[in-house]
């Protein structure tokens, strides 16, 4: 018993003291703690990136010495059309990538909040099993779903919708889409979970109350569930938007950007500039515009919900 | 709370600031440490290998390349027993990402596979980072009986801005020309002879499409075959060859928009309509195409003879192979001595280096190749085939070696070309995009490319 207010006072004094103390030596022996990580964090992050916004003034092979460029790699990520266009291919991805599953993952907790579900951990883990996958497997997979001999076309066929038919993936009106529903497949499993977790955390109360005031299934969602998982829809968006924003592996590994372009991304014009076509310069410059427009967005989401959290 | 935030952001903008204004161009402190080329006249010594001491060789392939490797390394160290071989293998895409750089590394491999055309070993001979190999090619005798004109696409000018003539830096074990498969079942079943001009094989094709067959079958998912190799063997049919290589080359009156590029666009066109190509062909990879034509779907494959041995691995005689005559009647086809080795100019083990080389390229070790149902250039007509598959992909090189036509393949032409024509293609037969606008989208590609290479 006598030690505990000692520990209590010693605490105590070395935390007024600490307030007492000229505030800026302090700190800065606290950043002492922070060394290592900065280090690493500097060496592996913020080098490259800082690398990468110089290169995108250059023009350069990767190999041989560069020349200056001015902004003539950003007029070109901005005015090239089929630069312009992978970015609105990127903005496609956002609805399938982002919208969908937000959307699917809701509608999945809305059931689960007011049906008891059995064996609710094994649909858990089977719905969320896209997540866990290598994209490479997601990809090998879904070409064969959608191709021609696949089972999509098998079904139109058995329903006599065969004119309807075709190879999925190579098809110029049909192939974004299908792309971006690999990605919905994809991400609505870590939405479901995100909110799952989140609507455990809810009040049972609130939802007690709704109900002694007579709302129904939908008001509940909207007034209870919904404001409830704000934080997690936060989460969720910022996750699914950088993803769809930043889209490689699905398409390097289905379409390859075909049929045409129709199909091509930021990211893959990024690799493709960096190490095949070896246009450095450029793929430096659309990396850059890349990394802003997922800043802009990600942050006009998080700014837009929390703000709403305010209120 | 904002100004801490905004301070590392601050930072940031200083020190990219400081970095830009510091105006170190990237690149400009690279340098590279060639070490002494020595020439050789006589073929390298197992003495001079041994002579450097317990080394290791350090190699980088294709993954083509794997079994043919393991044969050469093991015959290799039982040789040069003081040299320990290091392979390593990677992946078509990802070795032409990586091998610039790694050649252009302290840490260079001693010997590679690269590729023809400017991106790959233009860069590599830009940057100094090849030793040349004449003195090889003379030393060994690895000329003789070889068509002089398949050498073009591995000698460059000592800048690597222009290819066709100058040193040799690299040389292939393996010819590929691109050509016709056919299954011989289905040939039979529906009465037709093997093609052996563009005119009969369309024959062949509209029998084939009456008789309610796949006529070619085709997997394009990757943007590749159709615009590179299917249009490469069209181009070969109508145009001139020597015009198709001088544009290659980036030769400076060169265009693409000629009669004959012209007929072959059009053909292709024509293809499409007729539904020669297997259904959905945009929406199936490559491989899953050759495992499909395996399988008895399709009569014909247009490609390169690199797919054979997976045909001879399915069956080594149910498949045949054949070169096709051009309107002018001779055998011409875009094909080379193969993918390209390149000795490392940093090399500080080169008479080890030239002595796996040589023993690659040598007639004694051409068998090897020839059990993996490739065309070993060293001794075409010396080794035994796996099958009639393999047969007649022996003959129709031997034809091509004797007097046929090499082109070279089209995206060499420029670092973008791959794309420009793989997604070209798709849109010409999905109806996006029409003859004229796809010569036109080439050939700027070419022009914007030119005007960047000659400054």
């Amino acid at each position: 018993m006598t030690t505990a207010p000692a520990v209590l006072t010693v605490a105590d004094r070395g935390a007024r003291r600490a307030r007492s103390g000229r505030p800026g030596r302090a700190r800065s022996r606290h950043y002492l703690y922070l060394v290592p990580g900065f280090a690493l964090y500097a060496a592996f992050t913020l080098a490259p990136l800082v690398q990468t916004i110089q290169y995108s003034f250059y023009d350069w092979d990767g190999i041989t010495e560069a020349t200056w460029a001015g902004v003539d790699n950003y007029v070109a990520v901005i005015t090239d059309p089929v630069s312009r266009s992978t970015f609105g291919h990127s903005i496609v991805f956002i609805f399938f990538y982002t919208v969908l599953p937000t959307i699917i993952g809701l509608l999945i907790v809305a059931v689960m909040s007011r049906v008891r579900i059995r064996f609710l951990t094994v649909f858990r883990t089977v719905l969320f099993l896209p997540q866990i996958l290598a994209t490479v497997v997601i990809a090998v997979a879904w070409r064969w779903i959608f191709a021609q001999d696949g089972p999509i076309n098998a079904i139109l066929d058995l329903l006599s919708l065969g004119a309807l038919s075709r190879a999925w993936l190579g098809d110029f009106a049909t192939a974004l889409p299908a792309v971006g529903l690999i990605g919905t497949w994809i991400m609505y499993g870590l939405c479901m979970v995100l909110f799952v977790g989140g609507v455990q955390k809810i009040p049972v109360e609130l939802y007690e109350a709704a109900r002694i005031d007579g709302a129904g299934p939908v008001r509940e969602f909207f007034s209870v569930t919904l404001p409830g998982l704000r934080g997690e829809i936060s989460i969720a968006l910022v996750l699914t938007v950088t993803n769809a924003l930043r889209n490689f592996d699905i398409v390097w590994n289905t379409t390859s950007g075909g049929p045409g372009t129709s199909t091509l991304v930021p990211s893959y014009l990024i690799y493709e500039g960096a190490f095949v076509t070896r246009e450095v310069g450029f793929a430096a410059a659309a990396s850059v515009v890349l990394t802003l427009l997922i800043l802009v967005i990600t942050g006009a989401i998080t700014r837009l919900l929390r703000s709403g959290a305010d209120r | 709370m904002n100004r801490t935030k905004s301070r590392p952001l601050a930072a940031a903008i200083g020190i990219t600031t400081a970095i830009l204004l510091a105006g170190c161009a990237p690149g400009s402190g690279q340098r590279t440490d060639t070490a002494e080329v020595e020439e050789i006249t006589e073929p390298v010594t197992v003495e001079q290998v041994a002579d450097l001491g317990d080394v290791t060789l350090r190699v980088w392939a294709d993954a083509g390349e794997e079994s043919m490797l393991d044969a050469l390394v093991q015959q290799y160290e039982e040789t040069y027993d003081n040299v320990t071989v290091d392979v390593t293998i990677k992946g078509w895409d990802d070795l032409m990402g990586t091998v610039v750089n790694a050649m252009n590394g302290d840490n260079a491999p001693d010997v590679t596979n690269g590729n023809q055309g400017f991106a790959i070993m233009g860069t590599m001979v830009k940057g100094g980072m090849l030793r040349p190999i004449d003195d090889v090619i003379s030393a060994y005798g690895i000329d003789e009986g070889l068509p002089e004109s398949g050498f073009d696409s591995m000698r460059w000018n000592a800048d690597g801005t222009q290819w066709g003539s100058g040193s040799i830096y690299g040389m292939g074990g393996a010819t590929q020309p691109l050509g016709l498969f056919y299954n011989r079942a289905k040939l039979d079943a529906l009465g037709l002879e093997v093609p052996d001009s563009i005119g009969e094989l369309e024959e062949a094709l509209a029998a084939a499409k009456a008789g309610g067959e796949t006529p070619i079958q085709l997997g394009n998912s990757d943007q590749y075959p159709l615009g590179s190799h299917v249009l490469g063997i069209l181009i070969n049919m109508y145009a001139a060859p020597a015009k198709v290589n001088e544009w290659i080359a980036g030769g400076s009156d060169a265009s693409f928009d000629s009669p004959g590029i012209r007929a072959a666009l059009d053909k292709l066109a024509e293809w499409g309509e007729k539904g020669y190509f297997a259904p959905g062909y945009d929406g199936r990879s490559l491989d899953d195409a050759v495992g499909a034509y395996g399988e008895g779907d399709g009569v014909f494959f247009l490609g390169g003879s690199f797919n054979g041995s997976k045909l001879a691995a399915v069956d080594p005689d149910a498949f045949g192979y054949t070169l096709l005559r051009a309107e002018s009647g001779e055998y011409v086809t875009t094909g080379t001595f193969g993918t390209p080795w390149h000795i490392s100019s940093k090399s500080s083990i080169q008479p080890a280096a030239i002595a796996f080389l040589s023993m690659m390229l040598s007639e004694d070790f051409a068998q090897t190749y020839a059990d993996n149902s490739r065309l070993p250039v060293a001794d075409l007509d010396g080794v035994t085939a796996t099958g009639s598959m393999h047969q007649s992909q022996l003959d129709a090189a031997q034809a091509l070696f004797a007097d046929g036509a090499f082109v070279g393949y089209l995206d060499w032409a420029t670092p973008t070309m791959q794309r420009t024509l793989g997604a070209g293609a798709q849109e010409l037969l999905g109806g996006q995009m029409s003859v004229d606008e796809f010569i036109e989208s080439v050939q700027s590609d070419w022009s914007d490319y030119q005007t960047e290479r000659t400054g």
